[in-house]
C-alpha cells in the first residue's frame, strides 16, 4: 500500500479524499493555489504545496507543477478527485511516465472510452443499447444525413462536450443549418474542439448511472445506480439511489450492461455509465465517467462500501474487497448539492465569505463539505461548497430527513441552494418520484416562491433588538478622534504637566 | 427608541420600549414580550410566546440587514425613525427612465450578447450571459429602454463591476 498520496484538487472532494487517507494510515500531501491559502484541505492535510496564482490553468490544472510537488514530497500515488486533471488522459500518462499512480483508470482506457463517441463505439460493438444517432464525429453534411436517419428532433452534441455546452435541440429540418453552426461554434469556444455528433433526443427521459469497480485483476462489480433527474442545465442538484423508478429486473440488466462495457474497454478503478431511461424502462447508454462522481456518496450510504478507499486499493494492485453477490442494497440514500449561488436571482454565483456556518447533524445525516465559519468562497473555482447527504431505511424516511437537515442547516455570508433544496423537497412531483431531467426547469419557470410571511414579524423584531443592543457602530478612525485613546490621553496630559 | 423598518416591500414601525429579558417589542400595533439571547458571533437564541426561533443578523450595509430566521433568509431595511432614510432613491430613479447600466459583480467572462445597439428591451430580458465560477449567467434589464451601448464582444474577459451594457 501506498504511503503518500498527493491530493490534485480542492473543496469538498479535496477533504473527502483526504479522510479515506487518514483512515488508511496513508500520508497525506494537498496542493493549493493562492487563493486557497486558508482553504479546509490545506489545514486537514499532512503537508502542503502552494502550486500557482488563483486561476485554474495556473495551478490545479498545471500539470508539471503538480507532479513535480508529488515528487519532491515523496508520494506515490496522486488522486485527481473529480474535475480539473481527473479525467485527462495526458495527465495520467505522464504520471505512468514519472513513476507516479494515477488514482484512476489508465490513459489508454480514458483515451479509448473517455470521449463521447468513443464511448458511444464501444457500446455499439459490445450490443450495449446506445441512444440511436452516429458513434464518431461528423461533418455537416453527414449531421443532416443522419438527422435526416434518426429523426426528429435530434439533439446534437459536441463530442468533446460537458455540462451542456455545444448541446443543441433541433425539431424539424429547417432547424439544422443554424444549430449545426451555433453547436459547433459552441464546442469550440468551449472545448476548443468544434468536432460534433447527433443523436435522437430523448425527451421526458430519466438521467440513471451505474455505479461501477474493476480492478487489475479482472474482477468488475456494479454497486446499483443513481438517479440524478433533478438537473438544472445539465448541472446535477439532487442525486439518489436507488431510483425510485428502476426494478430489480432492470436495476440487473442495467448493472450487466455497465459490466460489459468496462470489460470491453479495458476500463479499471472506479467509474460511472451514465444511460437515459425512458418511460417504457428502455435505457441507452449516454457516456462513461471514468472518476469519481461528486454523487459517489448515496452509493456508499446504500451499499455500506468506502468507494474513496476502494480506488486507492485497486490503484494499489489490490483487488476489490467485496465480489459481487454480496452487494446488498440497504435503504435510501438522497443528495442535495449545495452550491454559493442564489436561488432567488437565477442561481448568480455568490462568492465571499462564511459569515455563520451550522452543519446538520443527527441520525441518518452526512455533510461533505469543504467550508468553515470564517472561511472565503473564492471566485475562481466551481460554487460546489457542500454536499448533503441523508439516509434513510425507506425513500419517505430518507426525505424526512433532508427536509429536517435542511432546516438545521445554516450558512450565512454567501447565498446557497438550500432554500431551492427546502422547496424541491416539498414538491408533490418529486415526493412522487415521477420526475425527468427537463423537470426543474418547468418547476423553476413558475418562480421559487420568496420566504413567507411567518417569521416576516420575527426578522422585524430580531432587527430590531439587534440594531437596539448593538454599540453604536463609529468606524475605528473617528472613534479615536472623539475619544481619544488612552495612549493619546496619557501623552498629552504628559505634555501639559511638562509645560 | 423606535425604527422605520421594511421587509418585503411593506413598511413597519417596531419600538423597542423595554430592554432586558425578556425585552418588550411592539411592532405596528401589537406588543410582545422577546427574550433575545445572543449566541456569539451575529446569532442568537429568540423566544417569543413560547416558541424558540434561530436567527443569524448578517450587516449588508447602512441600514440594511439579512436576517435569517430558522434558515429562511429576510432582507430588512431598518433605520432609526426620524434619520433620513437612506434608500437607493437612484435604483427608482433608473426605472423611471434613466439610464441602468448592466454590470456584473465578479470577474468573468463574455459568453454571448443577447441584444444589439439600439435594440428596445423590455423589463425583464434577458441582455448578456456572463461566465463565472464555472457557470452562465443572463443578465437581464430592470426595466424597458433602447440598447444605447454596448461595452465589450463576447468571448472577452470583463473584471468585476465592469459596465458592459448600456440601456437608455
Amino acid at each position: 500500500m501506498f504511503k503518500k498520496i498527493l491530493i490534485a484538487n480542492r473543496g469538498e472532494i479535496a477533504v473527502r479524499v483526504i479522510r479515506a487517507c487518514r483512515e488508511m494510515g496513508i500520508g497525506t500531501v494537498a496542493v493549493y493555489s493562492e487563493a486557497d491559502r486558508a482553504s479546509l484541505h490545506v489545514r486537514l492535510a499532512d503537508e502542503a504545496f502552494l502550486i500557482g496564482p488563483p486561476p485554474s490553468a495556473q495551478s490545479y490544472l498545471n500539470m508539471d507543477r503538480i507532479i513535480e510537488t508529488a515528487k519532491t514530497a515523496l508520494a506515490e500515488a496522486i488522486h485527481p478527485g473529480y474535475g480539473f486533471l481527473s479525467e485527462n488522459p495526458e495527465f495520467a500518462q505522464r504520471c505512468e511516465q514519472g513513476g507516479l499512480t494515477f488514482v484512476g483508470p489508465n490513459s489508454r482506457a480514458i483515451r479509448a472510452m473517455g470521449g463521447k463517441t468513443g464511448g458511444r463505439s464501444i457500446a455499439a460493438q459490445a450490443k450495449v443499447p446506445v441512444v440511436p444517432g452516429s458513434t464518431r464525429d461528423l461533418t455537416d453534411e453527414e449531421v443532416v444525413q443522419a438527422a435526416k436517419e434518426i429523426g426528429f428532433p435530434a439533439l446534437i452534441k459536441a463530442s468533446a462536450g460537458g455540462g451542456g455546452k455545444g448541446m443543441r435541440i433541433v425539431s424539424t429540418e429547417a432547424d439544422l443549418a443554424g444549430a449545426i453552426r451555433a453547436a459547433r461554434s459552441e464546442a469550440a469556444s468551449s472545448f476548443g474542439n468544434p468536432a460534433i455528433y447527433v443523436e435522437r433526443y430523448l425527451g421526458g427521459a430519466r438521467h440513471i448511472e451505474v455505479q461501477i469497480l474493476a480492478d487489475t485483476k479482472g474482477n468488475v462489480i456494479y454497486l446499483g445506480e443513481r438517479d440524478c433527474s433533478i438537473q438544472r442545465r445539465h448541472q446535477k442538484v439532487i442525486e439518489e439511489s436507488p431510483s425510485p423508478f428502476v426494478d430489480p429486473d432492470l436495476r440487473r440488466r442495467m448493472g450487466e450492461a455497465a459490466v460489459t462495457l468496462a470489460k470491453a474497454g479495458g476500463y479499471t478503478n472506479a467509474g460511472t455509465m451514465e444511460f437515459l431511461v425512458d418511460s417504457s424502462k428502455n435505457f441507452y447508454f449516454l457516456e462513461l465517467n471514468a472518476r469519481l462522481q461528486v454523487e459517489h456518496p448515496v452509493t456508499e450510504m446504500v451499499t455500506g462500501l468506502d468507494l474513496v478507499k476502494e480506488q486507492i486499493r485497486i490503484a494499489a494492485g489490490e483487488p476489490i474487497s467485496v465480489r459481487q453477490d454480496e452487494i446488498r442494497l440497504s435503504g435510501h440514500a438522497i443528495e442535495c448539492r449545495i452550491y454559493a449561488e442564489d436561488p432567488f436571482s437565477n442561481f448568480m454565483p455568490s462568492p465571499g465569505k462564511i459569515q455563520v456556518l451550522r452543519d446538520p447533524g443527527g441520525p441518518g445525516i452526512r455533510v461533505e463539505s469543504g467550508i468553515y465559519e470564517g472561511c472565503e468562497v473564492p471566485i475562481f473555482y466551481d460554487p460546489l461548497i457542500a454536499k448533503l447527504i441523508a439516509w434513510g431505511r425507506d425513500r419517505a424516511e430518507a426525505i424526512r430527513r433532508m427536509r429536517r437537515a435542511l432546516e438545521e442547516y445554516t450558512i450565512l455570508g454567501v447565498k446557497t441552494s438550500i432554500p431551492f433544496h427546502r422547496r424541491m423537497l416539498d414538491d408533490p412531483q418529486f415526493l412522487s418520484g415521477q420526475v425527468h431531467t427537463q423537470f426543474v426547469e418547468g418547476w423553476l419557470a413558475t418562480g421559487m416562491a420568496e420566504a413567507g410571511d411567518t417569521n416576516a414579524e420575527i426578522a422585524l423584531i430580531a432587527g430590531a433588538l439587534y440594531l437596539h443592543t448593538k454599540k453604536p457602530s463609529v468606524p475605528a478612525s473617528q472613534r479615536q478622534a472623539a475619544a481619544g485613546s488612552p495612549w493619546t490621553l496619557a501623552a498629552r496630559r504628559e505634555a501639559m504637566r511638562r509645560r | 427608541m423606535t425604527y422605520a423598518a421594511e421587509c418585503q416591500g411593506r413598511a413597519h414601525r417596531v419600538a423597542v420600549t423595554r430592554v432586558g429579558s425578556p425585552a418588550a417589542v411592539q411592532l405596528d400595533d401589537t406588543s410582545h414580550e422577546v427574550d433575545f439571547t445572543p449566541l456569539g458571533g451575529g446569532s442568537f437564541s429568540l423566544i417569543m410566546n413560547g416558541r424558540s426561533y434561530e436567527v443569524d443578523v448578517v450587516e449588508e450595509g447602512e441600514g440594511v440587514l439579512s436576517i435569517c430566521v430558522d434558515g429562511e433568509l429576510h432582507r430588512v431595511e431598518i433605520e432609526e425613525e426620524g434619520r433620513r432614510r437612506r434608500k437607493a432613491r437612484g435604483a427608482t430613479g433608473q426605472a423611471q427612465g434613466g439610464p441602468q447600466t448592466i454590470a456584473f459583480p465578479m470577474p468573468g467572462r463574455v459568453v454571448k450578447l443577447l441584444v444589439s445597439p439600439g435594440q428596445e428591451v423590455s423589463a425583464g430580458q434577458g441582455v448578456i450571459v456572463v461566465e463565472a465560477m464555472k457557470m452562465e449567467n443572463e443578465l437581464k434589464a430592470s426595466s424597458p429602454g433602447v440598447v444605447k451601448e454596448i461595452k465589450v464582444r463576447e468571448g472577452a474577459g470583463v473584471a468585476g463591476g465592469e459596465a458592459l451594457v448600456v440601456i437608455e
